[in-house]
């Protein structure tokens, strides 16, 4: 089905006839007729999903939140991390089915909705969701949803990464982190040493503490201080470093 | 087995240092047997434990730079799990329930924040220990 917005000029009701064989007369559950609708011919149907409140709020900025704010009661969105959509979810599809997702196509469109970002290419979906709760709640988040894979994208900024590279950009780490992976993935070229790691100041003692049987997770401590975090990384990687 | 192959399992014999319960079971499986090997770079010891549930065991292992170790544990196989009936023991040759101490010495001195200590599911404690990488370009 197909969504529209307020300038276009799909009409509110919808005209439905598949089968002008069928009885125009309508019966309920126990067979009662039930007497025809004054205002709406046979065979129409209001479209649920149109709200359009919500058709609104696609269009407002997250820093015009004072403007909104009315609106957000009539459309709270969960905002979830999940790809399926809430039942209600303002979703606006491109209506070609025929494009190949796989090709990135920076092309505007000009068919597509108003509310639809012009340098989204074909066939991917996007959605609008207003934060119900939380300090920033009213604010509009974008998603993007790639074609192929459904796969989501929270910003323009990753969309255009994934169009260039085919890959998802990898979630920014704090930089100890990114060592640590920079590590465990070097295989190929030699390992760096490890920068804050002095191999010479050698402490006296250290007890390793067996902290988590199950996952046979043990923790340092130097004397009665428990060795911080920061520190564990760097060890940890000098030891990986003196492995090879 | 041998004359001489005793002869040489005597030399590989370490020094070792047995308190607590870890002293009291020395006729079946004790706690304490050891095997210590070296490599260009690092030392391994692996280290008998049985009957330590690893989840309560509160295994902790000291490790001095002078290639000192304290393995600190507590064996709790003495008492069986869920039951209440109390056995007397006719033939007890494995430790009896209680804190213990292994202390030994590796060869040589270790840098004891390169260790990677792993508490296997059969009992053994493996412990891979680095020697110290002194390292003029970083001083």
């Amino acid at each position: 089905m197909s969504t529209c917005s307020g300038g276009d000029p799909t009409p509110l009701f919808q005209y439905f006839d598949p089968d002008p064989t069928e009885p125009d007369q309508l019966f309920d559950a126990d067979g009662h007729h039930i007497p025809q609708d004054p205002l709406l011919q046979s065979g129409t149907f209001i479209e649920a999903d149109l709200d359009p409140t919500a058709r609104t709020l696609t269009e407002s900025q997250p820093d015009q939140n004072g403007v909104t704010e009315t609106n957000q009661c009539e459309a709270p969105e969960p905002v979830s991390d999940e790809p399926e959509l809430p039942a209600n979810a303002v979703t606006t599809a491109a209506t070609d089915g025929g494009s190949t997702p796989a090709e990135p196509k920076e092309t505007p469109q000009v068919t597509a909705p108003p509310e639809r970002p012009s340098w989204l290419p074909e066939g991917w979906r996007v959605d609008y969701r207003v934060r119900s709760s939380g300090a920033s709640a009213g604010t509009v988040d974008r998603y993007y949803f790639e074609p192929a894979s459904g796969r989501k994208f929270r910003s323009r900024k990753e969309v255009e990464y994934f169009l260039q590279t085919g890959s998802k950009r990898k979630k920014t780490a704090n930089p100890d982190a990114d060592a640590n992976s920079q590590e465990k993935s070097g295989s190929k070229k030699k390992r760096s040493a490890p920068l804050n790691f002095d191999f010479n100041d050698v402490p006296e003692n250290v007890r390793w503490v067996m902290t988590d049987a199950v996952k046979d997770q043990w923790t340092p401590f130097i004397g009665d201080q428990i060795v911080p975090k920061s520190a564990r990384q760097e060890w940890n990687s000098a030891y990986h470093f003196s492995c090879c | 087995m041998n004359v001489e192959e005793c002869v040489v399992s005597e030399q590989l014999k370490p020094a070792v240092l047995l308190t607590g319960t870890a002293k009291d079971g020395r006729s079946g499986t004790p706690i304490g047997v050891m095997d210590i090997g070296e490599s260009k770079k690092a030392y391994l010891c692996r280290v008998a434990l049985p009957g330590l549930r690893n989840n309560e065991s509160n295994i902790n292992c000291d490790i001095e730079r002078d290639g000192r170790v304290h393995i600190h544990g507590s064996v709790t196989s003495g008492v069986l799990k869920d039951s209440t009936t109390v056995y007397e023991m006719t033939v007890q040759e494995l430790s009896p329930p209680g804190r213990f101490t292994i202390t030994f010495n590796l060869p040589g001195p270790v840098d004891p924040r390169l260790a990677s200590p792993n508490f296997r599911s059969d009992g053994v404690l493996e412990i891979v220990i680095f020697k110290p990488q002194f390292r003029k370009s970083e001083v």
